[in-house]
């Protein structure tokens, strides 16, 4: 690591937040279990991890698992609330921020915003916009 | 000024971003008819939602060949360059990420790309840097991985002292490396003030933790790879 240069290290989640926990898991297991393309992530898997051939068979079935539902990216599945615990956690673990992805960015990026955003901001981990420009 | 500038006085404790969006399914690997379509359309509907929302980034996966599949998971994908320019035109406070391959991309022709776009986006763009991983995605450019890390980082490390010479110094010189020899190379423009870069870990780490492979972010133009970080959950 380059001596003296300011390093963050951010990481990458995947987002599945609806207004009940049943109804993130259900469309969890619908679009990342049911519906996974799998032939496309052995494919992943096999590339990914083409020189680490010694995992144990339950690591690599939650590999699997998981590189279907958000390519490997860390789960926040739930509720509003349960989605910011998560984000919380990655604060608190000393993450300085994550990537996000969801199934359909544009059409679920709106509830996020609407629902996950201002729980962040109570928690002072995020600042909203207005309150960002007026401190510019 | 890009909002991943942490030493801002309104810098947000926790920065998000979205991630894959000029990829066809996106981070998802499903065949649900929902899943997310990388059109230009889309992309720009996308980055205007996060913009109006406060969000501090987006950034992009560079990728040459699909992963097969019923859905050829990644085999639709914008370029990232160009779509960075186009949706910094288009925003007003979000950072967009460009990502190369050190390999496929010749320094002082990005170099000149990113210092364009800075001027475009006001100081809003961004740089992630990949090494190289996806022996196929060589195969199908023509080029050669180098199956040793030493090596690969060492090419990619020499590529961006080249890009950082380009956007600081205010001379022609020449360089000298192991991999490149440039004759009286200038960079004009240069970025106004210092991009944010980004650096993908190497693949044993992702390998070792896949729910958190971590992606080092330096204000400072210089490159690291975040190591002893993968064992966080």
């Amino acid at each position: 690591m380059a001596a003296g240069s300011s390093v963050d290290v951010l990481t990458f989640a995947h987002v599945v937040c609806r207004p009940t926990e049943k109804e993130a898991k259900d469309y969890l297991e619908h679009f990342g279990r049911t519906n996974a393309d799998w032939a496309a992530v052995d494919n992943l898997v096999r590339l990914q991890f083409a020189h680490a051939q010694s995992f144990p068979h339950d690591l690599l079935a939650l590999i699997r698992d998981r590189m279907a539902a958000g390519h490997g990216g860390f789960p926040l599945t739930g509720t509003p609330e349960q989605v910011a615990d998560g984000i919380t956690a990655l604060h608190e673990a000393g993450f300085r921020g994550s990537t996000l992805s969801f199934v359909d960015y544009a059409e679920e990026f709106p509830y996020f915003r609407d629902t996950v955003l201002p729980i962040l901001e109570q928690r002072g981990i995020r600042i909203a916009p207005a309150a960002m420009q007026s401190a510019a | 000024m890009s909002m991943l500038d942490k030493t801002a006085p309104n810098a947000q404790p926790f920065f998000l971003g979205t991630f894959a969006s000029n990829c066809s399914g996106g981070m998802t690997v499903t065949k649900v008819p929902e899943r997310w379509v990388s059109s230009w359309d889309n992309n720009l509907r996308l980055a205007r939602l996060l913009d109006e929302a406060g969000i501090d980034f987006m950034l992009p996966i560079a990728r040459w060949i699909g992963y097969g599949g019923e859905t050829n998971f990644h085999g639709n994908v914008l370029e990232t360059i160009t779509w960075a320019a186009g949706l910094l035109a288009l925003t007003r406070n979000i950072t967009v990420f460009a990502t190369t391959h050190t390999a496929a991309n010749h320094p002082v022709v990005v170099a000149k790309q990113l210092a364009t776009i800075d001027q475009i986006s006001r100081g809003r763009i961004g740089l992630n840097i990949v090494a190289g991983w996806n022996k196929p995605e060589y195969e199908a450019l023509g080029l050669t991985l180098p199956d040793d890390h030493v090596t690969r980082y060492g090419y990619a490390q020499e590529w961006f002292d080249i890009v950082r010479a380009l956007w600081s110094r205010t001379e022609a010189f020449d360089w000298d490396g192991t991999w490149f020899k440039l004759k009286n190379v200038l960079g004009d423009p240069r970025p106004s003030s210092p991009l944010p870069i980004l650096n993908a870990a190497g693949s044993e780490e992702a390998a070792n933790s896949p729910s958190a492979t971590p992606i080092s972010c330096s204000r400072r133009q210089s490159t690291s790879r975040a190591r002893g970080t993968r064992s966080r959950h």
